[in-house]
């Protein structure tokens, strides 16, 4: 198993100045600029210790909030190609169901994989919800106009010839990539996928397939991976096809571990605050999900975490893997079993208002004691997982 | 705010397959639907059916009406509507049509079918008349959720009382596909068509623009200027009526039809 340091950039000294909603809503009056300035390259640092540790690296994009200010995965992932050697630079992801111009997309991952040297993970996905109202893009036949960009981007990076392309949703009469990726074909596609609905599209595919701070659901998640690339490939795939997405927090003693553990409450808290139209928009999820959505009576506590009051119910949850080296380890290695093996761990290693000195020190933490221990995982799916796909 | 419904009957046009209601005798009333989709049962469809034969289909995308990727706007919705009219052989037709339905109604008649006869325009959507690009026409409801629409549709109904783990499940899955469909053709431009403007002078045949002086969606100002933008329309104000003048007050607009389509056939 392999791990990825990833922090989401917020501006999280923003939170407290403002009472609404921290994605849409939020004015940008609260976001001193200078500190927004001292914040991103404090978290450029805690990029490159990373690498120093060993660790990967992954960056994501949002829009119009005050909980990530990283508003374009390439600018940044250019940046980590110049002070990281070793890592790979995963963007999870470009929202191209929204953007305007896949070929800009495909653009500038591709200098991203030159500068670096071919260390891209290329990450393409459909967008939170608030997304749409930052791009303004319509929110029925999203999954359509991803697609037919995902399909003007590969094309992008391995035709070898100008080419131009009429299709439904994008227009270009002369495409020519240059420079075209260090990576070929092309860098490897990463989708994120948090349903075993959603699985079956990268399953398809191939790609990696990410579920994000699902919990144990990630079972279901991966399982219908593996059964639809079981059903695609013939084979089973490699753990390296899924990855899971977790808060990690290593402590040197029991007052780091409280701070973590409250940093990552307040993330968790933060999550919850978002206009209800801004999770879902109307038309963002197919009529018929949505029929489903409105004949569910509500269900018990709702948000992320689903009700965990305290640091255990977080690492059971699947959300936070917290403490002393070996216990983080015990937690990862748990979770690994219970959701039948995945390759590569996305380290949600800063979160809200976690300072620069207690992330540095989980990072090395991490770096010299988890990392050498998680690389030890077996890279392939464990015997209960083929006889379900099987059976 | 009612429950959308199904419609008896079924017919092919521009290439969709179409549902439909049709029923009364008399003079034709076209009725173009709002956002939330038809039904057969609603006041005004049953107060006109009376005395008026009344065609009401669900507009592509809405009910099981049949989409298409070529029905991306309120505008391309209209070459169905035509096709319509035209199937069902239908002449001296009352166009009338209710928020999303009275856009359409427009930009039907601005494809000047002689079978058109009048226009009664119950709160219409479809134009823009602000000139600051930070001014909205209309407050965004599509940052709220489709339970919450009611607030701005209903003066009588403010709260979306509609149960819908109890209906059926046809019932629902028609209430979220029309739901998908008004976001599909009102999202961008935001429930407006630019290019309307440019082409209204061609809806030429007499209108009549209702307003409920409860709409919280569309203020007077914008139904004066919508009225005033049609060649020949007057405005007639609905006291007590939301946007959905139709659904709070059925008995004003009915009447308001069958006065206005009777005055002009006097004429």
């Amino acid at each position: 198993m392999d791990v990825y340091f990833f922090s989401e950039q917020s501006h999280y000294p923003s939170w407290g100045k403002f009472d609404g909603m921290l994605r849409g809503d939020i004015p940008n009056e609260h976001g001193d600029p200078m500190v927004s300035s001292r914040l991103l390259n404090s978290y450029l640092d805690m990029y490159q210790l990373a690498d120093q540790c060993g660790m990967n690296v992954m960056v994501n994009e949002h829009h119009i909030a005050s909980t990530c200010m990283n508003n374009s995965i390439t600018l940044t992932l250019s940046v980590l190609a110049r002070i990281t050697k070793n890592a790979r630079l995963l963007g999870l992801g470009s929202i191209i169901t929204n953007r305007p111009d896949p070929i800009r997309v495909a653009e500038e991952y591709s200098i991203v994989d030159s500068l670096s040297g071919g260390r891209l993970d290329m990450g393409l996905v459909k967008g939170a919800g608030w997304e749409l109202y930052a791009s303004n893009a319509n929110p029925v036949g999203g999954m359509d106009r991803f697609w037919e960009a995902h399909d003007l981007i590969i094309a992008a990076m391995t035709r070898r010839e100008p080419f131009s392309w009429e299709g439904e949703h994008f227009d270009y009469r002369c495409v020519n990539l240059w420079p075209r990726p260090v990576q070929q074909d092309h860098p490897p596609i990463w989708f994120t996928g948090n349903s075993p609905g959603s699985a079956k599209l990268s399953a398809k595919k191939g790609y990696v397939n990410a579920a994000f701070l699902t919990g144990p659901a990630a079972k279901q998640t991966f399982d219908g991976y593996r059964e639809t690339y079981q059903e695609t490939f013939g084979k089973q795939p490699h753990t390296d096809r899924l990855a899971y997405l977790a808060m990690i927090a290593c402590s040197r003693d029991k007052d780091q571990t409280e701070r973590n553990v409250n940093a990552a409450f307040a993330y968790l808290a933060s999550v919850a605050r978002m206009r209800p139209a801004h999770v879902t928009p109307p038309g963002y999820a197919h009529y018929q999900a949505i029929t489903q959505m409105m004949q569910t009576p509500p269900r018990g506590p709702g948000g992320m975490g689903g009700g965990a009051t305290n640091a255990d119910d977080l690492a059971k949850a699947g959300l936070l893997f917290w403490g002393e080296p070996e216990r983080v380890y015990d937690q990862i290695a748990a979770f690994n079993e219970l959701v039948g093996g995945f390759g590569h761990l996305l380290n949600m290693g800063q979160n809200a208002h976690q300072p620069y000195e207690d992330v540095r020190d989980s990072i090395e933490l991490f770096g010299e004691f988890v990392l050498p221990e998680l690389a030890k995982i077996d890279g392939t799916p464990t015997a209960a997982v083929k006889e379900n796909v099987t059976a | 705010m009612y429950y959308p419904a199904a419609l008896p009957k079924q017919i092919t046009v521009s290439g969709l397959q179409i549902e439909y209601f049709d029923e009364g005798q008399g003079q034709v009333v076209l009725y173009l639907h709002s956002s939330e989709g038809p039904n057969p049962d609603l006041e005004v469809v049953k107060a006109l059916t009376k005395t008026n034969r009344v065609v009401m289909p669900a507009l592509p995308g809405f009910g099981i009406s049949e989409a298409a990727s070529f029905i991306r706007t309120v505008d391309d919705m209209s070459y169905v509507g035509l096709d319509l009219i035209e199937a069902l052989d239908l002449t001296d037709v009352t166009v009338l049509g209710s928020s999303l339905g009275g856009w359409l109604a427009v930009e039907v008649a601005t494809k000047a079918s002689p079978r058109i006869a009048r226009l009664v325009l119950d709160n219409p959507l479809g134009l823009r008349f602000a000139t600051d690009p930070m001014v909205r026409e209309f407050p965004d409801i599509y940052q709220d959720l489709p339970s919450q629409w009611s607030a701005f549709f209903s003066a009588s109904e403010p709260m979306d009382g509609r149960d819908w783990p109890s209906v059926e499940r046809d019932i629902a899955l028609r209430a979220a596909r029309n739901r998908e469909m008004f976001v599909k053709v009102g999202w961008s431009p935001y429930l407006h068509n630019p290019k309307l403007a440019g082409r209204i002078h061609r809806a030429t045949v007499p209108a009549l623009v209702l307003w409920g002086d409860q709409d919280k969606l569309a203020s007077h100002d914008y139904a004066q200027s919508y009225a005033a933008a049609l060649p020949d329309a007057s405005l007639e104000v609905i006291a007590g009526a939301g946007h959905f003048a139709f659904l709070d007050k059925p008995e004003a607009v009915a009447s308001a039809v069958l006065a206005f389509s009777g005055n002009k056939q006097n004429a």
